[in-house]
C-alpha cells in the first residue's frame, strides 16, 4: 500500500531584475528558431505587453523526494518598478496571482516586487480559492540572519560587540531581522527612509531596553557599523566604501542586489544575502530559462522568498505564511529555517558577483 | 410647425488618418466576411452552417457601418481587398478552408483576426472623439463575441490531443499571425498595403495620440491571453510571440 503523503504543489511569481537577463532570454527563444536578435530598444518596448504567464515547471530535489512547482513571470520591466507604475505592476501581480490559482497551485510565492499585494495593509489578498499565497519574507528574513551570524562566526568581531546597522529596518524583512537580533548585539543601528516609522521604531527597542540609534541620513549613521543588512536597494551614495570601518561586512539582500564591489576595499566584504542553496539541486523544464533568466556564480542558488513556498509544500502546509508587514515573527523564523534545512535548503556559501567568497 | 434647422455634421479632425484607419477597418471586415462565408461551406453540421452565414452578415453589417460613417462625415476610403496583407490574410484562411479544416478556419478568423480587431478597435475607439470613436467600441464589443463563440469549441479540441493541437496552432500561427505582425511592424516590412491612401499611416498614428507599438502590443496581449483560455500552454506561446517578425 502507498502511504506517500499528499504532495502539495508550489509556484513561485517573479519578474526579472535587469535587462540584461531579458535580452538574453529573449534572443535564445529567436535563436532557436533561427530568427536574428532583438535590440534592447525592442525588447523593451514589447515586454510589458506580455500577459502574467507560466514561464518553466520547476523539479526541485530534497532530503525528503522530489517535488514539482513551476514559475510564472509577472513580466514587469526591471526599470518600472517604482511608484510611478505602481498600479500597473499591483494589476499584473494580481493577473499573475489569478493564473495559479487556475494552474491549481497550493502554496504559491510572490517574489521581489510582486510581495507588495500582500504587505501592502488596505487589501487582504491572501488566497485565491484554495491557492494560499506568501510573500516568503520569513524564510528571507532567518537566511538573513542565519548568515549574519555565520559571518562573525567566520570573520569576526563578535555580534555581542559589534553595531549591527539595519538599512530599510522598518520594512517588513528589515524590521524581521531587527526584532531578532536585539538583545544580540551592542547596538542596533536603524536607517529608513521616512522618519516617522524610524523614530516609532527606535522609541519601541528603546522602551523595551535595547541600545539603539537611528538616521534618516545612512551617510551618517554607516560609519558606526561593524556589520550591515542592507534590504532596500540603491540607497548607498557612491564611493560608499570611504564612510565604511576598515573591515565592515555587508549583507546584501536588496532586490535587484546592486550593492558595487568597486567602491569598497578589499577588507571590507560584500555577500548576496537572503539566498539558498538547494543542496540536492533543482531544474527547470525548459532549461534554458535556467541558463538564461536564474543564473548565479555557485550552482543551484535560490532566492529564500521563493524557497519558502517550496518548505512549505514539503511541509504539506499550504497557508498564508507570511502577509502583511510587521507580522514575522522570531519563532516562525526558526521554525521555517529549521524545516529548510530538513528538507536540503540552507543558508547559501557567502558569494557576491565575483564569486564565492573566502 | 416650426422649420427644423439641418446642423451640417462637424468637420473630422485628421480626416487623412481616419480615413486610411476605416480604410483598414473595412476592408477587414469585407475580408472577415468571406473568410465566415467560406466557412460556412466547411461545415456539415447546419446549427453552425447558419451560425456561420449569421457571422458573415454580422461583418457586412460592421463594413457597412463604417461605410456609412465614412458618407456621413465625407471620407473617402480606400476598399482594397487586393493589398498585400489582407490578401495573404485571406489566402492563408483559404489553404484551410479548402481542406475542409473548420478547426483551422475558425483558429484564423476567430481567434487571429478577432483578436486584433478587438483590441485595435477598442483603441482607436478610445482616441477618436465622438461618433466614429462610438462606433469602433461598439464593434470592438461585438467582435469580441465572437472570440468567445470560438474558445469553447477550440478548447474541446485542445482536451482531445493537447500534443497534435497545440503544433497544428503552431503552423497556423506561423502561417497568419507572420501576416499580421509584418501589418503592424513599425515599418512596413512588405512595401505599401494597398490600403493606406498616401504614406503608410503608421507614421501619422501619433496625431490621434495613437502608436503602433502599442496598437501591436495590445493586440499581442489579447491574442496569449486568449490562447491561455483555450488552455495552449504559455511556455510554448510566449516563444511563438518572440519569433514573430518585428
Amino acid at each position: 500500500m502507498d502511504n506517500q503523503p499528499p504532495q502539495l504543489k508550489f509556484a513561485v511569481i517573479g519578474h526579472q531584475d535587469n535587462w540584461k537577463k531579458i535580452i538574453g532570454f529573449v534572443n535564445s527563444i529567436r535563436k532557436s528558431e533561427g530568427n536574428s536578435n532583438l535590440s534592447l530598444e525592442s525588447i523593451r518596448e514589447i515586454y510589458h505587453y506580455f500577459p502574467p504567464s507560466k514561464l518553466f515547471d520547476i523539479e526541485i530535489n530534497s532530503n525528503s523526494g522530489k517535488i514539482e512547482g513551476y514559475y510564472i513571470e509577472s513580466f514587469m520591466p526591471p526599470d518600472g518598478l517604482g511608484v510611478g507604475k505602481i498600479w500597473d505592476n499591483l494589476g499584473k501581480t494580481k493577473a499573475a496571482c489569478e493564473k495559479a490559482a487556475v494552474l491549481g497551485a497550493d502554496i504559491v510565492a510572490l517574489g521581489g516586487f510582486t510581495s507588495i499585494v500582500l504587505e501592502s495593509g488596505t487589501e487582504k489578498f491572501t488566497a485565491i480559492n484554495n491557492t494560499k499565497f506568501t510573500t516568503g519574507n520569513t524564510l528571507t528574513a532567518a537566511i538573513i540572519t542565519d548568515s549574519i551570524q555565520k559571518a562573525a562566526l567566520r570573520w569576526g568581531p563578535s555580534l555581542k560587540e559589534s553595531n549591527l546597522l539595519f538599512i530599510g529596518s522598518t520594512g517588513d524583512i528589515g524590521s524581521a531581522c531587527v526584532r531578532y537580533f536585539a538583545g544580540k548585539v551592542k547596538k542596533l543601528l536603524l536607517n529608513a527612509r521616512q522618519s516617522g516609522p524610524l523614530t516609532s521604531q527606535e522609541f519601541e527597542l528603546k522602551k523595551q531596553g535595547f541600545d539603539c540609534e537611528s538616521d534618516t541620513d545612512v551617510r551618517t549613521i554607516l560609519p558606526k557599523a561593524d556589520y550591515i543588512i542592507c534590504v532596500a536597494s540603491s540607497v548607498l551614495p557612491t564611493n560608499y566604501g570611504n564612510l565604511l570601518k576598515k573591515d565592515a561586512i555587508i549583507c546584501d539582500a536588496g532586490y535587484p542586489k546592486n550593492l558595487s564591489l568597486d567602491d569598497i576595499n578589499s577588507t571590507q566584504k560584500i555577500y548576496a544575502g537572503g539566498m539558498c542553496l538547494v543542496e540536492n539541486g533543482y531544474r527547470f523544464y525548459p532549461d534554458h530559462f535556467q541558463k538564461n533568466i536564474y543564473e548565479f556564480p555557485l550552482p543551484n542558488i535560490s532566492h529564500g522568498c521563493t524557497m519558502e513556498s517550496v518548505v512549505l509544500a514539503l511541509e504539506v502546509k499550504a497557508v498564508s505564511f507570511s502577509q502583511g508587514r510587521g507580522n514575522i515573527t522570531v519563532e516562525n523564523m526558526d521554525y521555517i529555517l529549521k524545516a529548510a534545512k530538513k528538507h536540503g535548503i540552507v543558508t547559501a556559501p557567502f558569494f557576491n558577483s565575483s564569486g564565492l567568497l573566502n | 410647425m416650426k422649420n427644423q434647422v439641418q446642423m451640417p455634421e462637424p468637420e473630422v479632425l485628421h480626416s487623412g488618418i481616419i480615413t486610411d484607419i476605416l480604410s483598414q477597418a473595412i476592408t477587414g471586415e469585407l475580408i472577415g466576411m468571406s473568410n465566415f462565408a467560406s466557412l460556412a461551406g466547411t461545415i456539415d453540421d447546419y446549427h453552425e452552417k447558419m451560425e456561420s452565414v449569421e457571422h458573415a452578415n454580422c461583418e457586412r453589417q460592421h463594413a457597412e457601418g463604417f461605410i456609412s460613417i465614412c458618407e456621413k462625415y465625407g471620407l473617402e476610403p480606400t476598399i482594397n481587398l487586393e493589398g498585400y496583407y489582407w490578401k495573404s490574410v485571406r489566402e492563408s484562411f483559404l489553404k484551410y478552408a479548402r481542406q475542409k479544416d473548420y478547426i483551422g478556419c475558425l483558429i484564423i478568423q476567430e481567434v487571429m483576426l478577432e483578436c486584433f480587431a478587438v483590441s485595435m478597435y477598442h483603441d482607436v475607439g478610445k482616441s477618436i472623439p465622438g461618433s466614429i470613436g462610438e462606433l469602433f467600441l461598439a464593434i470592438s464589443r461585438e467582435e469580441e463575441e465572437h472570440i468567445e463563440h470560438s474558445i469553447d469549441i477550440l478548447k474541446a479540441e485542445m482536451e482531445k490531443d493537447p500534443e497534435s493541437f497545440t503544433q497544428k496552432m503552431k503552423e497556423i500561427h506561423k502561417d497568419c499571425m507572420y501576416i499580421l505582425a509584418e501589418w503592424t511592424a513599425k515599418t512596413d516590412l512588405k512595401g505599401h498595403c494597398g490600403v493606406c491612401k498616401g504614406d503608410c499611416m503608421k507614421n501619422s498614428l501619433n496625431q490621434i495620440d495613437l502608436d503602433i507599438t502599442s496598437l501591436r502590443g495590445n493586440a499581442m496581449n489579447l491574442y496569449l491571453r486568449t490562447l491561455d483560455r483555450i488552455g495552449l500552454p504559455s511556455q510554448k506561446t510566449i516563444e511563438w510571440i518572440i519569433n514573430l517578425p518585428n
